[in-house]
């Protein structure tokens, strides 16, 4: 099949009916990789599978429900179908199928969706994890804004061998609240609006890495009530369960019979790199400020590259 | 929960429980709960002799020929830790 449109995800070659902006572009004479397909799924597809409040799943297939946009069928690591409702818009199914629709697909290739932004360094990939609020978008506009190099913006894919754990890229756009919009300068109109209920806003990066590198370490965000940006490490026993609460849709796992190489890779990839906290103040930080406390921790300075 | 220990009561490990090598002992995880336990090296080492169900005897005669140490202070520190695994519901005690 040759229409529809094509990109590289993740390093996957898709095919999609629907057009998916800021992706990267793909090689329309590859392999298709990866199918989304726009079309109706029975109402009693996986009735006989392990249901959740919205979804319901077997080994290789899972079934999610977004009451008002659509329904998903993601199977084999190899195809999304999208059964949209009346009225949802373009901009609501693009963002289910590339939050929750990736996420169980990258599980379903047994590539961990962490809920992560990542950026470059020159001895390996930083993941920035944190609850929902705790300011991952701010600060990676902040490190963004230092001239570090994106992987990605909100979910990192990480696979774990021996030889230790590897990021891979997502797609050169991040989202930003609007409220870091306006703290960034960066309310420009060259932005898409993809969920009109939660504001967000996806802007294009220019500095991104599209091949895998090595994940180097992970920084755990958290906010605290003192004033000052304050670091410290992760003890080595509190890294498999901190990682673990960030792999998105983790749910997803046991319902796709997958919860035990999710533990391994959660475990393999908590032994193999380094783990800071860092807290940021409640009031006062700036994502300039935030990005420094990373780019010291790091040293990162000599691999920055600032906007010309 | 305490459950009187005796050299013969049979530590059987829950099979909802995952774990991996981690940091020179082991991480745990109860898939049925979410719960998450990390055990030091001779906790690993006590889990490993527990790969097939086995006695208070059988585990600490292991440990006094592998380790260093006492046989009166083995079996207390290893009481004390199947004490705690049990409570936590990671193994299952069957006095016999």
């Amino acid at each position: 099949m040759t229409q529809g449109h094509f990109y590289r995800h993740y390093g996957f070659t898709l095919r999609s009916d629907l057009a998916l902006p800021h992706l990267l572009p793909g090689d329309v004479a590859a392999p298709v990789d990866i199918e989304i397909r726009l079309g109706p799924i029975a109402d009693d597809r996986l009735a006989e599978a392990m249901h959740f409040r919205n979804w319901r799943a077997e080994p290789g297939e899972i079934l999610f429900h977004a009451f008002g946009i659509g329904r998903l069928l993601i199977a084999g690591g190899t195809s999304i179908t999208v059964d949209r409702e009346a009225g949802a818009t373009d901009a609501a199914l693009v963002s289910i199928i590339l939050g929750t629709g990736i996420s169980a697909l990258l599980m379903q290739r047994r590539i961990l969706p962490m809920h992560a932004c990542s950026i470059a360094s020159d001895s390996g990939a930083i993941l920035v994890i944190g609850r929902s609020g705790a300011g991952k978008s701010t600060l990676l506009g902040g490190l963004m804004a230092a001239g570090c190099t994106m992987l990605a913006d909100d979910v990192t894919g990480v696979t774990v061998d021996d030889a230790g754990a590897t990021a891979i890229p997502a797609f050169p756009a991040m989202r930003l609240w609007t409220d870091s919009l306006s703290l960034l300068d960066r309310d420009d109109d060259d932005k898409i609006q993809v969920r009109e209920d939660i504001e967000k806003y996806y802007v294009a990066v220019d500095r991104f890495r599209q091949d895998p590198m090595p994940v180097r370490a992970v920084v755990l965000l958290q906010s605290h009530s003192g004033t000052g940006v304050l670091t410290r490490p992760v003890l080595m026993g509190n890294r498999v369960e901190a990682l673990a609460r960030y792999v998105h849709r983790k749910k997803f796992l046991r319902g796709l019979g997958l919860q035990p190489w999710g533990f391994d890779a959660v475990v393999k990839l908590a032994g193999s790199i380094d783990m800071v906290a860092i807290g940021r103040p409640a009031t006062g930080a700036t994502p300039a400020g935030m990005a420094d406390a990373v780019i010291e921790y790091f040293g990162l300075s000599p691999a920055l590259q600032p906007t010309p | 929960m305490t459950v009187a220990l005796t050299g013969n009561t049979l530590i059987t490990r829950n099979p909802s429980i995952l774990f991996n090598d981690f940091d020179d002992g082991l991480m745990m995880m109860d898939i049925d709960s979410g719960n998450y336990f990390d055990v030091d090296s001779v906790g690993g080492r006590i889990w490993a002799l527990l790969d097939s169900p086995a006695t208070l005897d059988t585990i600490c005669d292991s440990l006094v020929a592998e380790y260093d140490v006492e046989p009166g202070t083995c079996r207390t520190e290893t009481i004390g830790f199947v004490q705690e695994l049990a409570g936590k519901g990671l193994v299952t005690l069957c006095p016999s």
